[in-house]
C-alpha cells in the first residue's frame, strides 16, 4: 500500500516581500509558475492601501490567463498535485485560480509598541504578520491572540528565541512562527549553519507543543522563490517530515485565512454568530 | 435583552436550544427549550413529556435569542454556576 496514490494539495506562500506593481507583477506570476496556489504579499501599514487595490487587478489578470497544459514544454514543473512517493513531475495538474492575500507586516521596536501597533492593524487586514528577534517582543507576540504569525524569532539572536514557554503560548493562541527560507539563501556558510540550528530547536519545540508552523520564502525578487518540492526537500534538512512539511506551506496557512474570514463573527473564544 | 454579545454572560433558562457536536453521539440533535440549570448541565424540555439532562462541557450549542439570531457556543465557556457568570471574564479575540 506504500503509495500511488496522489495527494491533493494547495501550496500558499506565505511571506513575499511587497514593493511596487512591477516587481509585486513579477513575484506573483512566478510564484503561480512554480506551482503556488496562493501567495501573501507583506507591506508596512501606510503602503498596504494602495497595493491592495492594484493586487486585485493582478489577481484578475492572473486568473483571466489561460491554464497551461501539464505536458506544456514551457513550463515543465509544478504543481499543487504531485506524487509524494516517485517525486516525478509525470502527474500534474495546474490550478485554475490563483489567490492573493495581501497582508500587513509590523516591525515592532518593544512590546508595547507591538501591542499596539496590532491593535491599529488588526481590523485592516486579514493577515498580520510581525518580526520578531527580541525576547520580549517574542512573548508578547506568542501571547497576542490577535497577531497571525510571527515571523524569525531567531533574527540577529544566539539561540533560536523560542522556548518551551513561548511555545506552549503559541499553540495556545494559534500564533503561527514562521521559518524564512530567504535567511538561509542569504547567509554565508558559518551564520547559515547556525541559521539551520535555529530551525531544528524550534521544529523541535513545534513537535512536542504542536504550535503551527509556516514555512515562507520571504522572497523580494523572482530569485529568492523555489519549488514547494525544493523547499519539502530542504526542509527534511532541519527534521521536518513530508506531512509536517505539507502542512506548513498547505494547511496551516490555509487555517489562518479561513479563521480571519470568520473572525468578524467571533464574539469571544469559544461563541460565534451563526446564520440561520 | 439578550444579544449575541451577552448571551454567554446571561440567563439560558427560556431560550431554545440544539446541539450540534459532542463527544456523546446521543445528544447530537437534541433539540428544545431550557427549563434548567446546574453548574455542570443544563436541562432541555424536547416535548411535553421528555427532558433531557445535556453535560455542557461535552457538547457545542446553538442558542437562539428572542429575535432569532442563532448564537454556536462552546459548552466548555459555560461551566460555571449563571450567578458566577456574570462576573467571569472570557477572552476576547
Amino acid at each position: 500500500m506504500s503509495g500511488n496514490y496522489l495527494i491533493k494539495l494547495k501550496f500558499y506562500d506565505f511571506h513575499l516581500q511587497g514593493r511596487n506593481y512591477n516587481s509585486d507583477k513579477k513575484l506573483i506570476f512566478e510564484a503561480k509558475r512554480l506551482g503556488y496556489s496562493g501567495v501573501s504579499l507583506l507591506y508596512s501599514k501606510d503602503d498596504y492601501k494602495e497595493s491592495k487595490e492594484y493586487l486585485t487587478e493582478i489577481e484578475n489578470e492572473i486568473n483571466s490567463e489561460p491554464t497551461m497544459d501539464s505536458n506544456s514544454v514551457s513550463n515543465p514543473v509544478s504543481n499543487s498535485t504531485y506524487n509524494l512517493d516517485s517525486n516525478s513531475d509525470n502527474n500534474l495538474n495546474f490550478e485554475k485560480t490563483f489567490k492573493i492575500f495581501p497582508g500587513i507586516k509590523i516591525f515592532p521596536k518593544n512590546s508595547e509598541d507591538l501591542k499596539r501597533q496590532i491593535r491599529s492593524s488588526r481590523k485592516k487586514t486579514n493577515i498580520l504578520m510581525a518580526v520578531g528577534g527580541d525576547l520580549k517582543i517574542n512573548r508578547a507576540a506568542c501571547e497576542n491572540i490577535q497577531l497571525d504569525i510571527l515571523s524569525r524569532p531567531y533574527y540577529k539572536r544566539r539561540d533560536c528565541g523560542i522556548n518551551h514557554v513561548l511555545a506552549k503560548e503559541a499553540a495556545n493562541n494559534d500564533v503561527a512562527i514562521e521559518l524564512n527560507i530567504c535567511d538561509i539563501l542569504r547567509a554565508r556558510s558559518p551564520i547559515r549553519s547556525k541559521i539551520m540550528a535555529h530551525f531544528q530547536e524550534i521544529v523541535k519545540l513545534q513537535k512536542k507543543f504542536k504550535f503551527p508552523l509556516i514555512i515562507g520564502s520571504g522572497a523580494v525578487s523572482i530569485y529568492d522563490l523555489r519549488r514547494p518540492k525544493d523547499l519539502n526537500a530542504l526542509s527534511q534538512c532541519f527534521g521536518l517530515s513530508k506531512n509536517e512539511v505539507n502542512l506548513a506551506i498547505s494547511n496551516n496557512p490555509k487555517n489562518i485565512v479561513d479563521f480571519n474570514n470568520q473572525r468578524k463573527d467571533i464574539i469571544i473564544v469559544g461563541a460565534k454568530k451563526v446564520d440561520n | 435583552m439578550i444579544t449575541p454579545q451577552n448571551l454567554f454572560q446571561h440567563e439560558l433558562i427560556g431560550l431554545t436550544v440544539e446541539i450540534v457536536e459532542s463527544s456523546n453521539m446521543g445528544l447530537v440533535g437534541i433539540k428544545g427549550k431550557v427549563v434548567d440549570e446546574t453548574r455542570n448541565t443544563i436541562r432541555v424540555e424536547v416535548d411535553d413529556r421528555h427532558e433531557s439532562i445535556i453535560p455542557k462541557n461535552v457538547a457545542i450549542f446553538h442558542f437562539q435569542t428572542p429575535e432569532g439570531q442563532k448564537v454556536e457556543i462552546d459548552g466548555k465557556i459555560l461551566v460555571s454556576r449563571p450567578e458566577d457568570r456574570i462576573k467571569k471574564k472570557f477572552r476576547k479575540i
